[in-house]
């Protein structure tokens, strides 16, 4: 299989949970702010539309090929950043395995942002 | 070299979970090999022993950029049969069903960045010459 068609499954596999997450927050925008405060985030209602919106719009972005680096290094600086405020408490073994999921799932979209989105892409189609 | 950068960072991160999960689980093969009993694991403790050795030994190729193509794929297929395995419609109540199908769609999500590493490689600051 070709390069392209690889990190085009890639991209399949790592929007999935973005566009999933990005768009239950922001259809249940409530209970998304009610759980960023619950964190001590503050202005959760401004936070949970913006981080909604980013995981929505940067994982079809990913999806589809288009503006790919720089979703997927906004998407792997969101990774890290809700790993350290969601998975902070290292003393429990299951957060730690948490945290480290998240990383690695950062280290997936640096490799992506690298890489670029392939040929088989909006980017490559446009060109 | 931003990019050989942003992939060894990439590489990094990826295989801490995996190292950190082989040692884990060599250091504690019995609590592996119950936890494989009771998802139903054919072999529990051969594949205790094979899954632990397994992320370890493919952890370390990702980080050292060693076989990292054979490493990243054979990775991907198995965070996809783990993420099926481990998470899938699993949980008896909606609470912990939630947490599954998270950990799942982020098991899927972590196999498309090891497919995104097999694509591209591991870059020059790796042991491989591509």
């Amino acid at each position: 299989m070709s390069n392209s068609a690889i990190v085009l499954i890639g991209r399949i596999l790592l929007s999935i949970i973005f566009i999933m997450s990005g768009f239950g927050k922001l259809a249940a925008l409530g209970g998304t702010a009610g759980y960023f405060g619950s964190l001590g985030l503050p202005a959760p209602m401004l936070v949970a539309i913006l981080v909604g919106l980013l995981e929505l719009v940067g994982g079809l972005a990913i999806l589809f090929g288009v503006f790919t680096r720089y979703s997927a290094y906004a998407l792997a600086a969101f990774c890290i950043a809700s790993g350290l405020i969601a998975h902070a408490n290292w003393a429990d073994m299951m957060q730690v395995i948490q945290f480290q999921k998240n990383l690695a799932l950062a280290g997936g979209l640096l490799v992506l942002a690298a890489f670029g989105p392939g040929a088989i892409s909006v980017a490559a189609r446009r060109a | 070299m931003v990019k050989d950068v942003a992939i060894l960072v990439g590489r990094l991160l990826i295989s801490g979970m995996f190292i950190r999960a082989g040692l884990a689980g060599l250091a504690d093969i019995a609590g592996i090999t119950g936890y494989f009993v009771r998802v139903g694991l054919p072999f529990p403790a051969l594949a205790a022993w094979g899954t632990s050795l397994f992320e370890l030994a493919a952890g370390a190729c990702l980080l050292a950029g060693f076989k990292t193509r054979m490493a990243a794929w054979t990775l991907a297929g198995f965070a996809v049969a783990a993420a099926f395995i481990g998470h899938y419609g699993r949980g008896d109540d909606p609470a912990t069903a939630f947490l599954h199908m998270q950990a799942f769609i982020k098991d899927i999500a972590i196999a498309g960045g090891l497919l995104a590493l097999g694509a591209s490689g591991p870059g020059r600051l790796a042991l491989d010459r591509t």
